[in-house]
């Protein structure tokens, strides 16, 4: 039954899923399982992601009854997981668990080398990509857990107003307005310690 | 000295690259979770039932609901009717001990 299972279309195994095959859910977290932990390995600390992509397997099983056969599973998979991590960061905030990180001095610099405009170019320096990723973590922990997951989605994987409203469940303009907010608040914390300075 | 009053849009859209590219990076870790990790998602899955039985408790969760306010009339019709009993029984004992006192002795041990 197993071997049976693993080659079949999504769509035969979940009708088995519901039909009362609980077991048959196994092939579909084996093959979507890379899927998962590669959206949700970008949107939450890499100790939780086991635990977030946890959820989002419970959360696909508990919903399977209302999946739409128009789609492709994958994509509603896919929904799931950003709609698990945005819970998971809402849930943070809302019992204040945010770490406050500060930007130590060669962060700092780092960032006003990047935004000189008479700096030499730094992007070329392949060895301060993990100053890069502390900066990133800095900037999304400042922001709200709406404006974080809009950032991650529209400026950083680059998705659309429309791909990003989908896979939150939002209407388009409060993509819109959100993501230019977002943004605002962004370049806001990119130049704060400069207006400091000033 | 260096320029840092406005940083240039192309510097800011630079800067954006960067940081997807390190945003990007973080889920770029395409190591399978282990084994363990799939027993527990399944074990979770398994705790919560298959979908007949789940569609069985929203079935009666459903008709509990529905069933509610049919249940609620029935016991203000209830409450009603034993009341109106109570009354009646109240006045019959009453008019009982009006109209013979000597005989309608309610307490009598013996």
């Amino acid at each position: 039954m197993q071997n049976q299972t693993d080659a079949a279309p999504d769509i035969d195994i979940i009708r088995h899923v519901t039909s009362g095959d609980v077991n048959a859910f196994e092939t579909l977290i084996k093959r979507y399982q890379s899927h998962v932990f590669s959206i949700v390995r970008r949107h939450v600390p890499r100790d939780m992601a086991d635990e977030v992509a946890h959820d989002v397997f419970v959360r696909a099983y508990q919903g399977l009854s209302g999946f739409a056969e128009k789609s492709a599973f994958k994509s509603w998979l896919s929904g799931i997981a950003v709609r698990t991590c945005y819970d998971f960061w809402r849930n943070k905030y809302k019992i204040q668990e945010i770490p406050v990180s500060r930007l130590s001095d060669a962060h700092r610099e780092w960032l006003e080398n990047s935004l000189s405009n008479d700096a030499a170019d730094v992007f070329d320096d392949n060895g301060r990509h993990s100053e890069a990723l502390e900066i990133l973590e800095y900037a999304l922990g400042q922001l709200s857990a709406e404006d974080r997951m809009i950032v991650n989605l529209i400026y950083f994987e680059g998705l659309s107003h429309k791909e990003a409203g989908a896979l939150l469940g939002w209407s388009i303009p409060n993509v819109k307005i959100r993501s230019w907010r977002a943004k605002k608040k962004l370049y806001k914390i990119f130049t704060e310690g400069k207006e400091r300075e000033a | 000295m260096k320029n840092f009053n406005k940083p240039s849009r192309q510097r800011m859209d630079q800067l954006t690259e960067k940081l997807a590219e390190a945003y990007r990076s973080k889920g770029a870790d395409d190591r399978p979770p282990p084994e363990k990790w799939r027993q527990n998602v399944m074990r979770s899955i398994r705790q919560m039932g298959t979908f007949e039985e789940k569609n069985n408790r929203e079935r009666f969760g459903y008709l509990t609901w529905r069933l509610a306010p049919v249940a609620a009339v029935l016991l203000i019709l209830m409450s009603l009717w034993i009341k109106q009993v109570d009354d009646t029984l109240e006045f019959q004992i009453a008019s009982l001990i009006v109209s013979d006192p000597a005989q309608a002795d309610v307490y009598d041990p013996f």
